[in-house]
């Protein structure tokens, strides 16, 4: 191009800072030869400065601070699904049309951004080697608590349960949205809305409404006996069940040295008709805390159950002593004196039993559990 | 990604071990930066809020697997840092609401607006310039992208000029479905285009003219 009879074009201008680098002022880049030519021309000067002004104008388009939401503006987590790339088609092209018009979604989005950004800092590097799931261990520890709870299908069955339930059946007819709100709902209640029902009421809640065995579980209303055998299937748990668990798992997490944690959880494998894990826990607990009546009667009533289960007859006498060892510290504690009168009917000690029995119903005599002693004391009368 | 699948299929406490070790830097850092947005910073509320986050995973392992694509790895890291946000400003805004008896239900976006000025700036004569601009701006792009491509392609340069993210943060938005590079190409491929027809408007006394005078506020590094 010959400058000194045609002047500077766009395209020249383009192809000048192509050339160069890209963040420069034009006029920081010409050659001698187009400089000279500024000099010159204003009409050129004219083009260079506005190419120089139209960068800033695009600047000036960014939106600052995020303004009022309006009432069209999407959730919060729509706006985090589509910074993270989740979002699905069409749905993620309308949220950005919208979040480019928007003084509210614009400004929020690019904190969203940044709030995901997958690179980590040094300072969160260090907050993250300090953090106790640092540690092998605990990790190993979360893990285990993870897979059991996956194994046991507890979130499944809480889903399933609840699209069952009668009242929401008929809700989930209006729209499946619907459905996925009652679920989600009654799961978050569950797991994370449920902290002012502490893990034992629910445990004796599940006992009372499904007692698994016709032992008595301490602190637990009567309930009429369910035969059973064997560890129990997932979909036959009560709601109190499965809530009670996961808020036993939740708070072994924090504190898993917790006794009365431990003692629920071995409760809980009580009513899974577990007595092989109930043991070990509440053997746990009682090494943490010794002498605790509620756990001494647990643990009894776990080995009987293993006794039950494999028919070893040395498991009813270690539940025998335990049971034993309850009444020396308390002499009319009902449960103990209850269930030591079902171990002497199951290793054939008759009148032993009546002897207990009789004890019992003088230290209850009106309860529904009294009627089934009475029936008991009847039966092995008649022996 | 076999052991994301293995997991939330029911895996084994090896198969969680594995996750955790894998995924907990991911986790603790999205909840920590979650966490500050609420003014948190104490490191056994953070232990906390990343025990909730394995177990509500636990929890919506089902929802997870349907949206999971294997196919996709990074797909994963995408869901756990939305998961993981969501689940700790659900977190603060369940306590805060429990804080208030239940009866206010206003967002962090309003709590946040609540501290930032309050003096609209949509009235102002600038804020009139600045929305003019855009209009102009915005049909020229419509005007010019006509291709398949083009509505991504002015998304993609709103997203940069407008909303203000980086190339790399568009990349990863949905609906983009282009790399750093093919971003950056993007934008610079349109800047051009614009600048060069808002150079032409200006120099024939044209175009709306924006007040460019230094302000205060998000420092803007262009490189186009």
């Amino acid at each position: 191009m010959n400058l000194r009879e045609n002047h500077l074009d766009i395209e020249m201008l383009e192809d000048l800072l192509q050339s160069q680098s890209k963040d420069v002022d034009p006029r920081e880049v010409l050659p001698r030869e187009i400089e000279q030519h500024l000099v010159e021309c204003e009409q050129c000067r004219k083009l260079i400065e506005m190419y120089s002004k139209s960068k800033n104008d695009l600047r000036a388009l960014q939106m600052q601070k995020s303004a009022i939401a309006r009432v069209g503006c999407p959730p919060e987590k729509l706006l985090r699904e589509l910074a993270a790339g989740v979002a699905e088609s069409p749905r993620a092209e309308e949220l950005t049309e919208h979040v480019i018009e928007c003084d509210h979604c614009g400004p929020r989005i690019r904190e969203i951004t940044e709030e995901l950004d997958p690179h980590i800092s040094m300072a969160e590097e260090q907050l993250i080697e300090h953090q106790s799931l640092s540690d092998p261990r605990a990790q190993m520890r979360l893990a285990r608590i993870l897979a059991e709870i996956t194994r046991s299908a507890i979130a499944d069955h809480l889903v399933v349960t609840d699209i069952r339930s009668p009242l929401r059946s008929r809700i989930l007819l209006f729209s499946e949205l619907t459905a996925g709100i009652l679920v989600c709902a009654a799961l978050a209640w569950t797991i994370f809305g449920h902290r002012s029902s502490d893990p034992n009421s629910l445990l004796a809640r599940a006992y009372s409404e499904q007692r698994p065995f016709d032992f008595r579980l301490d602190s637990a209303l009567y309930g009429p006996f369910h035969s059973e055998r064997g560890p129990r299937d997932d979909a036959a748990k009560s709601h109190s069940l499965i809530a009670a668990e996961l808020k036993i798992k939740q708070g072994l997490l924090k504190r898993p040295s917790d006794p009365m944690l431990l003692e629920a959880k071995g409760k809980a494998e009580l009513l899974e008709l577990r007595p092989d894990q109930a043991i070990d826990d509440l053997s746990e607990a009682l090494q943490l805390r010794p002498k605790t009546l509620e756990f001494l009667l647990n643990l009894a009533t776990a080995y009987a159950l293993r006794g039950d289960q494999k028919g070893q007859t040395s498991d009813y006498s270690k539940a025998h002593d335990v049971l034993s060892e309850v009444l020396q510290i308390d002499a009319a504690n009902q449960v103990a004196l209850f269930n030591r009168a079902l171990l002497d009917e199951r290793t054939g000690s008759i009148e032993i039993a009546n002897k207990d029995w009789n004890a019992y119903l003088n230290a209850d005599g009106e309860s529904a559990w009294a009627g089934e002693a009475r029936e008991h004391l009847k039966n092995t009368s008649q022996h | 990604m076999e052991v994301v699948v293995a997991c939330l299929q029911g895996g084994d406490h090896e198969a969680w071990a594995e996750f955790i070790r894998r995924f907990n830097p991911l986790i603790t850092a999205i909840a920590a930066r979650a966490a500050r947005k609420w003014g948190v910073t104490s490191r056994p509320v953070l232990d906390e809020l990343v025990q909730d986050v394995y177990l509500k995973l636990c929890a919506e392992r089902a929802t997870l697997l349907k949206r999971f694509d294997p196919g996709c790895p990074g797909s994963i890291y995408s869901y756990l840092k939305v998961f993981t946000s969501n689940t700790v400003h659900d977190h603060f805004r369940s306590l805060r609401t429990k804080k208030r008896g239940g009866q206010i239900t206003t967002t962090l976006t309003a709590e946040i607006e609540s501290v930032v000025e309050s003096n609209s700036p949509l009235s102002s004569p600038r804020a009139i310039e600045i929305s003019i601009l855009f209009r102009e701006i915005d049909t020229l792009l419509r005007r010019m992208e006509t291709g398949p491509t083009g509505d991504r392609d002015r998304r993609i340069f709103w997203l940069y000029y407008r909303v203000g993210l980086t190339s790399a943060a568009i990349s990863q938005t949905a609906g983009v479905g282009l790399n750093t590079k093919g971003v950056e190409s993007t934008i610079l491929r349109l800047t051009r285009r614009v600048r060069t027809h808002m150079t032409e408007n200006a120099i024939r006394g044209k175009t709306a003219i924006v007040d460019n005078s230094p302000k205060k506020g998000n420092a803007f590094v262009d490189p186009f």
